[in-house]
């Protein structure tokens, strides 16, 4: 980690409450900020570019498209997973696309919380392990016992706090995205970023998921960003950004 | 990183227990044979070495030199016991005979004289010394294998490898011996002369003058001759020892094999000389047979050598397929340790010490199997050496 990435501290809470943005839109504080983006994957023909865009910190945005227009690309550029062609990206201060690849993974371990739409979660570990896996792979100096404390007590804040000794692989599809939303809080995130993640659950489970990942952001005044196609999620978000905002640009 | 590990590889602990097994295996092959043919070499060389001559019936060496220390082994034929008071009478040696040809309970009975016992340094342990027909003394596993302690009795087998006897002799054990790691920890000794009796040369029965008429089929003023319905003795008691008596001469009563411990170098030549043209009975040194069995033993043990190598080149080649057959299976896994930001070097850890562990229990088991091999591998060896004939 670069001595400018890891001197940057959490957001002042000045910036809460900032504009909400648009596609086009900008706002003060450092929440997540990217100008003249560019990214292509390599042997086709996709290409993302997205001139200017901002979201407040701890702010809560939607972000929808069609599918194939960079969404989820979106997501990994701004965990520091790709890099991006040209352009910036600035991430609770830190300039995510200037770190080195170490920079980046250390960066995302301390700083983001990344929800998968398809959980992601490591089929040979139990509920516990699994919301600990940053940590571990993180080479944590923390306490084994502090860790699961911490873990059982975010397991038992989304309803699953009975689980705890479970296998994943005997867990329903809302239990395990339960889990892996646990597993994105545990490090408390400045920014937790989700990529579809109602997208494998029933209307009911939906609803939890979506109000949990509400509930735990504004308790860590963490920005969110919601990638997702359900319109229906949309109406609790401070803002949202349609991708065909961008496209074409 | 290690508990990550450990608990993958419990997980997975049915393909893990095959890899484990697999690679244990493969190490294990070269590693006993090496062990046990050491041991094996080691424990035929000394007791050969102690044994300077044996004599036998003419025929496979190998057979001869193995039954006489082992008591297993089939021998050519037996040879008279003449040959034993034939070698005393030259002058050159001390010669103990044996007579192994019968079982008690599987366990070789080996008639023999109380000269066998100082010459392979045995001593009593419970009980005493034979001293009367009938009167054994038993080995310290047999003993144990048996279940049997002074004052118990024997049956021997009615089947021998020679021939089928009649009827089971009932054995007095008067003794355990203390054991000394050796074949003869597995044997039951007897005199000679009881041998004699279980082979039917010897035999006890009712006194032919007080049976009556109908059990006798002709009698004359110096000759009495009996039917079946005459009473033979299958116990030799202090009441009917009296009985006990040989038809024909000691001298041509069988014995399978004669240790021959001659006084010094020259004598051993002398002998050795005098009895290489005899056209029924040889004379052979054992601890050059033995070095010519093990000799054919290191021959194979080559091969296995070369055969061990090939299947641990292909038990790594394998685990190497299997390895990266199981990182493309985990491929969705280690794109989620990357995501959330593990390192490629902790992951390439992570792997590590699933290796690790499955190493690790691979070369505690390869321990155990080595260490039963350790344990039961030269009884085993020598029992695949004798039934082989060598």
């Amino acid at each position: 980690m670069s001595e400018d990435a890891s001197n940057t501290g959490r957001p002042e809470a000045a910036v809460r409450g900032a504009e909400v943005d648009s596609a086009h839109g900008s706002s003060a504080g450092p929440g997540v900020r990217v100008a003249e983006l560019e990214f292509a994957y390599r042997r086709t023909s996709f290409q993302l570019r997205i001139p200017r865009w901002e979201v407040a910190a701890a702010k809560h945005v939607a972000v929808t498209g069609p599918s194939g227009s960079g969404k989820t690309t979106l997501l990994h550029l701004l965990a520091g997973i790709f890099l991006p062609d040209a352009g910036a990206i600035d991430v609770t201060g830190v300039r995510v696309d200037m770190l080195t690849d170490a920079q980046r993974r250390r960066f995302r371990l301390e700083r983001i919380g990344f929800v998968f739409q398809d959980f992601r979660l490591l089929e040979y570990l139990d509920v516990v392990d699994n919301i600990v896996l940053p940590y571990r792979i993180g080479r944590s100096r923390r306490r084994n016992s502090d860790l699961r404390e911490r873990a059982a007590a975010l397991a038992e804040a989304v309803g699953i706090g009975d689980r705890l000794r479970r296998n994943v692989q005997r867990l329903s599809h809302g239990e395990r995205q339960r889990v892996a939303l646990c597993r994105a809080l545990i490090g408390e995130p400045e920014l937790i970023l989700a990529d579809e993640p109602t997208g494998n659950l029933d209307p009911r489970n939906k609803h939890q998921i979506m109000e949990l990942l509400h509930e735990h952001a504004r308790r860590l005044q963490a920005t969110l960003i919601v990638v997702t196609h359900d319109t229906g999620l949309v109406s609790e978000m401070d803002s949202v950004v349609d991708f065909k905002d961008w496209m074409g640009v | 990183m290690w508990y990550l590990a450990w608990r993958y590889v419990v997980y997975h602990r049915g393909p893990t227990s095959l890899l484990v097994t697999a690679l244990a295996l493969a190490a294990y092959l070269p590693v006993a044979t090496e062990l046990l043919l050491d041991r094996l070499q080691r424990e035929l060389r000394s007791r050969a070495a102690i044994t300077p001559l044996v004599i036998g019936h003419l025929g496979s060496r190998t057979d001869l030199t193995l039954h006489a220390l082992y008591f297993r082994s089939q021998v050519p034929g037996t040879i008279p016991y003449g040959v034993v008071d034939e070698v005393a009478r030259s002058g050159y040696a001390v010669a103990i005979p044996l007579a192994a040809q019968h079982t008690v309970s599987r366990v070789p009975l080996v008639g023999t004289t109380l000269d066998y016992f100082p010459f392979r340094g045995l001593r009593v342990a419970r009980g005493q010394m034979f001293g009367r027909l009938g009167e054994c003394l038993v080995g310290a596993r047999a003993a144990r294998r048996l279940g049997v302690e002074p004052g118990d009795t024997l049956l021997t087998d009615t089947e021998s490898f020679v021939e089928l006897t009649q009827y089971p002799l009932k054995l007095h054990v008067v003794g355990i011996l203390a054991a000394a790691e050796t074949p003869d920890d597995d044997a039951v000794f007897c005199d000679v002369k009881t041998v004699w009796v279980v082979e039917g040369i010897g035999h006890g029965h009712q006194d032919l003058r007080e049976v009556d008429e109908e059990v006798l089929l002709e009698k004359k003023e110096q000759e009495i001759t009996a039917g079946a319905a005459l009473k033979q003795y299958l116990e030799i008691t202090p009441e009917n020892e009296a009985s006990f008596h040989f038809h024909g001469n000691p001298a041509d009563f069988p014995i399978s094999a004669a240790l021959v411990v001659p006084r010094d170098d020259r004598a051993e030549t002398i002998l050795l000389g005098r009895w290489q043209d005899h056209p029924s009975w040889q004379l052979v040194e054992p601890p050059e047979v033995v070095e010519s069995l093990l000799a054919t033993v290191f021959r194979v043990k080559h091969l296995l050598d070369v055969a061990a190598l090939l299947v641990g080149v292909s038990t790594v080649l394998l685990t190497v397929l299997v390895i990266l057959l199981s990182l493309r299976l985990r491929a969705s896994e280690m794109e989620t340790l990357f995501k959330l930001g593990c390192r490629r070097a902790t992951a390439a850890r992570l792997i590590a010490a699933e290796l690790i562990f499955v190493a690790t229990m691979a070369a505690g088991l390869l321990a155990v199997l080595v260490a039963i091999s350790w344990w039961a591998g030269p009884s085993l060896l020598r029992w695949w050496l004798l039934r082989t004939g060598g």
